[in-house]
């Protein structure tokens, strides 16, 4: 690669790759007074539940990143597997799909964060061997197999085609999770949308509903933020591979 | 090459290199087996040797030690053949890599039986199990270890093709595989519980059981075929 050129060239792409980043920082920073709005509905417009009294308002934040954390794992695999097909596109689907199942990962610890303070006052102790529980923990578990994967893989494009290979393992445990509470007896209370039939009233649906699009959304920003936080790097990497 | 032909062919070939690397270390093989044999010694100890009698602890300490095997025998699936230079011959192009990944597991279901079969023996001396209840838990034994045993070989096998080029594959398989493999776990667990007050109800069947211990493997094994060049990449 010609030199003169080659200097210009990475500055004008760290350049618009910071400029992406910042309008990814604002966009972040705006989903997040979005999930605040949707919390505040949750805990002052909605009324009490019946059963749970006031401790049942962490569903409004314990569904919404379960949800996610869900989410976020699959698209991982969607990514790793497109990434693998294509073998052209890798370098990229590889970032978007690390970026994904970091926040993956982040919200799975989260939901088992939440899940934990919701279930020391509605069942009396902070962890139970519950099913629910237990295959969430496998599922972070995993995400974090596959962060110590990349970290034990030198090699990048080794690193890129076994990492995709776990994004799409780690999925495969995602039913799994999701039907945990109707495959065994849990304490864990049963999915509350069953085909086109819930079992709450109708503001707690609609409260809950704009929660999960909320995180969403905040996932999203989230998702972008750190998949051009990862391009960054790469971008920097490549830069110095080639000064050298 | 001959080893090139045929896929039967290169699958009785891969079975037929790790065979000899196992006999030809039987002293691995044999201390995998006195390390497991060991275990149903230590095991009443940590739990207290009157609650080992239990049905629960003793059925659960036997699935406990074919945990133990099964992550001495998953972590060197290919290390014979990397030791030696023979991974060099099975990843020629001309070579499928279905039947490499098919040879494996063959060559691996058959040596966790190997190691599980004496080991039952032992299991049923030490635990005293009574020979009514005998009968009825071999009937569901047998085939609930073998699907465990497929489902433990394929994902051994893709684990440690995926972390082939990894630092630290002794840390990076285990921690990979179990959180994987529970499911199939829990299943063998939940279907060789002889005493039905011990089982967990819920809204699954036996034969919703036998489905999660069979599909596993299914599933696996398709996904194992579907990145079989991510898998075996030079």
């Amino acid at each position: 690669m010609d030199q003169s050129r080659q200097g210009p060239a990475t500055r004008v792409t760290l350049k618009s790759l910071r400029q992406g980043l910042r309008r990814d920082v604002l966009v972040a920073a705006v989903c997040a007074l979005i999930v605040l709005a949707g919390w505040y509905k949750g805990l002052f417009w909605v009324g009490a539940d019946t059963d749970q009294g006031q401790v049942y308002r962490i569903i409004y934040v314990h569904v919404p990143v379960a949800w996610n954390a869900f989410l976020w794992v699959i698209a991982s695999a969607v990514f790793a597997g497109w990434g693998l097909l294509v073998r052209e596109k890798i370098a990229a689907r590889d970032l978007s799909s690390q970026a994904a199942i970091e926040v993956g990962t982040l919200f799975a610890a989260l939901s088992l964060i939440t899940g934990m303070i919701w279930g020391r006052p509605t069942w009396g102790v902070w962890w139970d061997w519950d099913p629910r529980l237990v295959s969430t923990l496998v599922m972070f578990l995993v995400c974090c197999g596959y962060h110590l994967l990349r970290s034990f893989t030198p090699d990048v494009r080794s690193r890129r085609v076994v990492a995709a290979g776990v994004a799409i393992l780690a999925a495969v445990n995602v039913p799994l999770v999701y039907y945990s509470v109707n495959i065994w007896r849990s304490i864990h209370q049963p999915q509350t949308f069953t085909r086109g039939q819930t079992s709450a009233s109708g503001d707690i649906v609609q409260t809950l509903f704009a929660n999960v699009v909320a995180m969403t959304l905040l996932g999203y920003s989230l998702y972008r933020l750190r998949r051009g936080g990862l391009s960054v790097s790469l971008a920097l990497d490549e830069a110095r591979a080639s000064k050298e | 090459m001959q080893v090139c032909s045929g896929f039967r062919f290169q699958v009785l070939t891969v079975l037929q290199t790790s065979a000899r690397s196992l006999w030809a270390r039987k002293s691995a093989w044999f201390g995998v087996l006195v390390f497991g044999v060991c275990l149903l010694v230590l095991f009443p100890f940590s739990f207290g040797t009157d609650l080992i009698k239990g049905e629960a602890v003793r059925i659960g300490t036997f699935w406990m030690i074919q945990e133990f095997l099964v992550a001495l025998v998953i972590t060197r699936i290919f290390a014979h053949e990397t030791e030696h230079g023979a991974i060099e011959l099975f990843l020629q192009p001309r070579f499928s890599k279905v039947a490499l990944i098919a040879g494996k597991v063959l060559f691996t279901v058959f040596q966790l039986l190997t190691l599980q079969l004496p080991l039952f023996v032992v299991w049923w001396a030490l635990y005293e199990l009574p020979v009514d209840q005998t009968r009825a838990l071999v009937q569901v034994l047998l085939p609930a270890v073998v699907l465990f045993d497929i489902g433990t070989a394929v994902l051994g096998v893709m684990l440690n093709a995926l972390t082939a080029r990894s630092l630290g594959r002794e840390i990076l398989v285990p921690i990979l595989f179990f959180p994987l493999q529970i499911a199939m776990l829990l299943a063998a667990v939940q279907l060789t519980m002889l005493d039905p007050l011990l089982i967990p109800k819920g809204g699954f069947t036996t034969a919703a059981w036998w489905t999660i211990l069979g599909g596993f493997p299914v599933i696996l094994g398709c996904v194992a075929v579907l990145l079989q060049s991510a898998l075996f990449e030079e």
